[in-house]
């Protein structure tokens, strides 16, 4: 057992012992602690014992790069690539997402669209019929009503048709002013409805590729999952064979040692 | 015509990948070992190499040239290392496998060698891993960082951010609890 009450070296002896072991040393610091080795059991023998730590430190192997950074592909996972863009999760564009999110995206658009601008699309026998929540409804059910009932109206002479024609162009003409106004104020509730619905568009867009890049992470995470189970799996199996290896080459050796002792 | 990590790094900076590529091949083994070592576990060691790498990569035009390239690689890796043992809240562990694999053994042995040095030798290797995983990581690393990887002790200093006294120190200490706890199984270190 090593006593450091022996060793009488003057100045920082673990540090000196450490950095002669590594032979990272000053040269006047090797002389002296040179000197002093011969005549001094205890630093000798921690020397000694240091440097046989040193061999056993040496056989905790390097681990393998191959294994431990590219995984089963060796040197696959550290390279930087050149490409043009930075990448983003999900897909770089929408157009490169499947043919029928697209298209069910482009349901959803359509859908939202109509909902923000309160737009009802009727089919009737009559045809198709657009409506639009900023304009006033037509009264449709009372036209109808009036186109399926006969009026006495439909009875009048042409001569009473002309002249509504010409109240009702004068009355047009009395009231110019108001009816540019409503025109200018339909083509702002237009222009408001069509920014309402490229905004909405932006936003589902946006919505729907957070959530397809995050059903992908999800799925790349538990393929991930999976992969190391069976990783493991197969692992357990590996070591159970060398058991039996290990096993069989223990019962050869024993025979061998038997027979040898029989000649 | 090989470049030196210096002319690599500038080529980096001027947008060559491949360049950088390079300095990945010349340094990702011992990047890997390091942070391996210094964390036990292979799973987390791989992304700390990887991470390594990406932080170099971004921080490539800020590298100031009158440090070593590998000097700066080594100080990202120990962080990211410390980084890790941080989050881990506990002593880092190295994790062993729960049985020696026979298979791999066979495989590396030589004909001629008995199967007993085999085991005496995985058994060897394993104890050092458990002592080196209980080691303070100060000492842990400073012993990874001269053993292994060849640094001086002012290159040591420098990385771990203490006087060259103390990196001898820690060097002395964890040596002195390996050769403890070595000796304790019988037939090896006294």
């Amino acid at each position: 057992m090593m006593n450091d009450a022996l060793c009488n070296y003057d100045g920082r002896r673990d540090e000196v012992l450490v950095a002669y072991l590594y032979d990272d040393i000053d040269p006047v610091e090797r002389d002296a602690f040179e000197r002093h080795l011969p005549g001094c059991v205890p630093c000798r023998t921690e020397l000694a014992a240091l440097s046989d730590v040193r061999e056993g430190l040496a056989a905790w192997p390097e681990p393998d790069v191959a294994s431990g950074v590219g995984g089963r592909t060796p040197r696959a996972a550290l390279r930087i690539v050149d490409t043009p863009q930075a990448p983003v999760r999900g897909w770089r564009t929408f157009g490169d997402a499947p043919i029928w999110l697209q298209a069910a995206a482009a349901m959803l658009v359509v859908a939202a669209s109509l909902g923000v601008a309160n737009i009802n699309l009727t089919y009737s026998k009559d045809g198709l019929s657009v409506t639009t929540g900023w304009l006033r409804a037509a009264p449709a059910p009372v036209a109808s009503q009036a186109a399926a009932t006969p009026q006495p109206a439909e009875a009048a002479s042409r001569a009473d048709l002309t002249a509504l024609e010409k109240k009702l162009l004068q009355e047009i003409k009395a009231q110019p002013v108001a009816a540019a106004s409503v025109s200018s104020d339909d083509e702002a509730v237009l222009k408001r409805v069509r920014a309402l619905v490229q905004e909405s568009e932006r936003r589902q867009q946006r919505e729907l590729a957070l959530r397809v890049a995050e059903m992908a992470r999800d799925a790349q995470t538990q393929r991930q999952s999976d992969l190391v189970r069976i990783d493991r799996s197969l692992g357990i199996i590996q070591s159970r064979t060398g058991v039996e290896v290990m096993r069989t080459q223990q019962q050869l050796n024993t025979l061998a040692q038997r027979v040898s002792q029989q000649r | 015509m090989t470049w030196t990590d210096e002319e690599l790094v500038a080529r980096s900076i001027g947008g060559d990948h491949d360049s950088f590529n390079q300095l990945i091949l010349r340094w990702e083994r011992p990047i890997y070992a390091l942070a391996y070592r210094t964390i036990g576990r292979e799973e987390d060691a791989r992304d700390v190499c990887q991470e390594t790498f990406l932080r170099a990569f971004r921080a490539l035009p800020r590298f100031r040239r009158e440090a070593k390239f590998s000097s700066w690689l080594y100080r990202i890796a120990l962080n990211l290392c410390r980084d890790w043992a941080r989050r881990q809240r506990r002593t880092p562990v190295v994790q062993l496998p729960e049985d020696v694999d026979l298979m791999e053994m066979a495989a590396a042995a030589e004909p001629s060698e008995p199967i007993e040095n085999i085991v005496a030798r995985k058994d060897l290797t394993r104890r050092v891993e458990q002592v080196m995983a209980r080691l303070p990581e100060e000492q842990r690393t400073a012993i990874v960082l001269k053993e292994y990887h060849g640094l001086t002790f002012q290159e040591i200093a420098d990385l771990q951010g203490c006087p060259l006294s103390t990196v001898k120190t820690r060097l002395y200490q964890g040596l002195s609890v390996l050769r403890r706890e070595l000796a304790r199984s019988p037939g090896r270190v006294a």
